[in-house]
């Protein structure tokens, strides 16, 4: 195998990799922050998630099929997609009542909402 | 809270009661002594406990999928430690036991995990005590009282037809474990996520009472893709077919099983 090919073989995964697009959550008092994002189609997210409570949170979504708990003070990180359009909603399953957002996949994969 | 604590409960503590129920008859089944489960069930929460304060730094490793790695692993080791346990189960010997005690340790530390995390956790804020006291206790009577039902619903299938339906019921359940495993890889970007194959989800709602005990009977999935029901079908038809097909080596076996619980 020569050295080029031997190249292009270690910078493509990266390239790949860095096509992921990253959205970044925040926990803060039982509440997801921003509670809505918009994301494009068809394409890989990684999401990352940063509890800054005291206490721990688990990220559920029942439409996403993702479940990860996030300790007090730390950082998750989750992958999703590729999605079909359409609204997946997403709940801190220790506190449903406060903690709720919503992935709104767009064509486009607009800004993130407020 | 109070509600959501049951909820909690419910969700985490079913699976191990409805895994137990299980044991218990195949232990019965086996005449094996069912005290070798509770050495199982102390080990996990020993080794919850230790999790717990491990977790965090656990987590960070591999770009934050360290623990996705270890929960895959042990989703896997249940399942394998069921299959290993149910292939011998006409040699009960030491490592019949050891597996019968590994099996109840991983259970015990797959579901109790979340609930001693969520217990913990809000343990330390004065209003919710009372909430997580009561709520647990609830929970876990409601668990308590499917697990009688269950247990002589099941042992009277066993006695009424044939010991099959245990190892059925087993199959089903640690094969409902590789899926939140496959889950899990899809996660951490280990594997490509396929296309959802049905939604059952306007019929049984996994966040439903139903969709919760169909979850923790054999991992109900609303929303299973075609890799899902390949893997749950292939580990769950493909161990049952094989012990149909050795029938002889499956059924109750006392006479040999007696001389080792003695």
């Amino acid at each position: 195998m020569s050295s080029q090919s031997l190249l292009v073989l270690l910078i493509i995964p990266f390239q790949v990799f860095s096509d992921i697009k990253e959205i970044h959550l925040t926990i803060k008092d039982h509440l997801f922050f921003p509670a809505t994002v918009s994301v494009p189609a068809n394409k890989k997210i990684k999401l990352i998630i940063d509890n800054q409570d005291k206490t721990p949170e688990e990220f559920d979504s029942f439409d996403l099929n993702r479940e990860k708990v996030i300790f007090g003070y730390s950082r998750a990180v989750i992958y999703i997609g590729p999605l079909k359009q359409g609204i997946y909603s997403f709940f801190g399953e220790y506190a449903p009542q406060t903690a709720q957002g919503k992935i709104i996949v767009t064509q486009k994969g607009l800004s993130d909402a407020p | 809270m109070l509600l959501n604590t049951v909820v909690i409960s419910l969700s985490n503590i079913l699976p191990i009661c409805i895994f137990l129920v299980l044991i218990i008859l195949l232990c019965n089944n086996a005449k094996v002594a069912a005290n070798w489960i509770c050495l199982g069930l102390l080990l996990g929460i020993f080794l919850n406990l230790v999790l717990i304060n491990t977790a965090s730094y656990l987590g960070t490793w591999f770009e934050y999928k360290g623990m996705e790695y270890f929960l895959i692993m042990l989703h896997s080791s249940f399942y394998l430690s069921i299959i290993f346990l149910l292939l011998r189960f006409n040699h009960q010997d030491d490592i019949w036991l050891i597996l019968l005690i590994l099996s109840s340790c991983f259970s015990t530390l797959i579901y109790g995990n979340h609930f001693l995390i969520y217990i913990l956790g809000y343990w330390q804020q004065s209003f919710a005590v009372n909430a997580l006291i009561i709520g647990s206790t609830l929970g876990l009577g409601v668990c308590i009282s499917f697990s009688i039902l269950f247990y002589f619903s099941v042992n009277y299938l066993i006695k009424k037809f044939t010991i099959t339906i245990l190892f059925f019921f087993l199959l089903l359940h640690a094969s409902g474990q590789l899926l939140p495993a496959l889950n899990l890889a899809v996660q951490v970007d280990l594997i490509t996520q396929h296309a959802v194959f049905w939604d059952s989800s306007g019929l049984v709602s996994e966040s439903s009472e139903l969709g919760r005990l169909l979850k923790a009977l054999f991992g109900y999935e609303a929303k299973p893709s075609l890799l899902e029901i390949f893997i749950f079908v292939i580990s769950t038809f493909l161990p049952l077919a094989y012990f149909i097909f050795t029938k002889g080596n499956i059924t109750h076996n006392s006479s040999n099983l007696t001389k080792d619980s003695k």
